[in-house]
Order: C-alpha cells, then sequence, then structure tokens
C-alpha cells in the first residue's frame, strides 16, 4: 500500500486543505481568485500551491497569462486505502489473537 | 469510505482468558503491536508500527475505559488521525465473542478527542463526498 503521509503532510496546513476544497467545489481558477476570500497574501497562496501540486493535489493548466488550477481528488487515494486497510489490520491481529489464545493454554 | 470498521470474532476460550490477552501489554504484544500500555484509564501510551517512508510507525494512545472482562476503549492516533478502538467480549455457549470496533474516520465521533489535532475529522467527512461523487 502507498503511503498516505505525503498527502497527511500537504493537507496537514487549515490553509492548504482550505485551497484544496475549494479548488474541489470551485473548480478551475487562477492564484488571484483564490488569493481573495484566503486571507493571505497571493505569494503565501503561491508557496501553498506548490505543495499541494508536489503532493499531486493540484494540477496547474497555464492558460494565455494565466495559470489555472484545479483538484485532483483522485490523487486522495492512498488516503482512502489507507482507511478501508483498517479492515485488513484489525483481521490479521484477530487471526494472531487466536493463536496467542491458543498459546495461553498451554 | 470506511468510517466505523466493526469486526467481530468467535474464540474457543472463556472470557477471561481473551480479557487477559487483550489488556496485557506483553500479550497485546504478541497479537497486536508492540507497546506500553497499562489497563488504567487515562494512561497515555504508544504502540510501534513498523515505520514506513515519511512514518516512524508510531501509533499514539491513550486508554478511555477498562470495564473487566467486557470492554476496553483507547485513542489510536495516526498519522494526526485520531479513532477510537473498542473492543467488546460477550460469552458465548462456546467460548467468548470479541468485537472491535474502530471509529471515528468520520463526523459520527472523535471530535471530542484532542479535537482530532488538525481537524481531520471534518475535514475526512468532507473528502468522502469528494471521492464518492463520480
Amino acid at each position: 500500500m502507498q503511503s498516505p503521509a505525503p498527502l497527511f503532510k500537504a493537507l496537514s496546513d487549515p490553509t492548504r486543505r482550505a485551497l484544496f476544497e475549494r479548488l474541489c467545489r470551485d473548480g478551475d481558477l487562477p492564484v488571484h481568485a483564490l488569493t481573495q476570500g484566503a486571507g493571505i497574501s497571493q505569494p503565501a497562496v503561491s508557496k501553498h500551491l506548490v505543495q499541494l501540486r508536489l503532493a499531486g493535489l493540484v494540477l496547474a493548466d497555464p492558460q494565455g497569462r494565466e495559470t489555472f488550477y484545479r483538484a485532483d481528488p483522485r490523487a486522495l487515494a492512498p488516503l482512502a486505502d489507507w482507511l478501508a486497510d483498517s479492515a485488513t489490520f484489525w483481521s490479521g491481529r484477530l487471526d494472531a489473537l487466536g493463536d496467542v489464545l491458543k498459546r495461553m493454554d498451554q | 469510505m470506511t468510517r466505523t470498521m466493526t469486526m467481530t470474532r468467535d474464540y474457543p476460550f472463556p472470557q477471561d482468558r481473551v480479557w487477559r490477552a487483550i489488556s496485557t501489554g506483553a500479550l497485546m504484544a504478541d497479537w497486536l503491536l508492540p507497546n506500553d500500555f497499562q489497563p488504567v484509564p487515562g494512561h497515555a501510551f504508544t504502540f510501534r508500527a513498523q515505520a514506513m517512508p515519511d512514518w516512524d510507525g508510531i501509533i499514539e494512545a491513550k486508554v478511555l475505559a477498562v470495564d473487566a472482562p467486557r470492554h476496553l476503549a483507547y485513542t489510536w492516533v495516526a498519522l494526526g488521525v485520531v479513532t477510537e478502538v473498542v473492543l467488546t467480549l460477550e460469552p458465548t455457549p462456546t467460548g467468548t465473542r470479541l468485537t472491535v470496533a474502530q471509529s471515528g474516520f468520520g463526523p459520527d465521533q472523535a471530535q471530542n478527542y484532542a479535537g482530532a489535532r488538525y481537524g481531520w475529522t471534518h475535514f475526512l467527512d468532507r473528502l468522502a463526498t469528494q471521492l464518492e461523487a463520480p
């Protein structure tokens, strides 16, 4: 299973999460539109977008003089896998518990 | 997306023995993960899972409830995601039934515990909507 750690890292910042959610909700947006309502400067927004792009969560699409950003929720797959993996984890552990219980018998 | 994982197993052993296996640190290490668990409510401890790239494998935990030989609950914080693990034992005609429930991936629980360090519970709920969208 691919580690979700880079995703957690990228999304551990509330500002970045908010930017990502906004792109999920509102579709393609340029930096200046994202800056409106973000409560931080445009260079700060750009820095966060770099982090989100490195994690694969956001894609950049240059159109003329502007770059439009959009969310790529497919990048969240390792996170979803990690959550679903909980069942696999416990299933293996409960098998092992059965073995421990047998050994305690002796 | 899983928000509460529930799993049930029947073991052909008496409830007291299963209780000992799920509530004794040394025995938990044999089937679950290495740990410094103590069956004391409020006790903070760690489980040590195998490390992965970008993750040291440490699961932070805290005992929430100990009700021998029936009920054990602890928080389970991995990679900043706060979940709660509840182990319940019931006698059956042939032994003991163990139910494991791990919850808090979604919005229904866990906000109460440590405020979900990064606000993950709300976030994951919203993400679930994204992931379920076609």
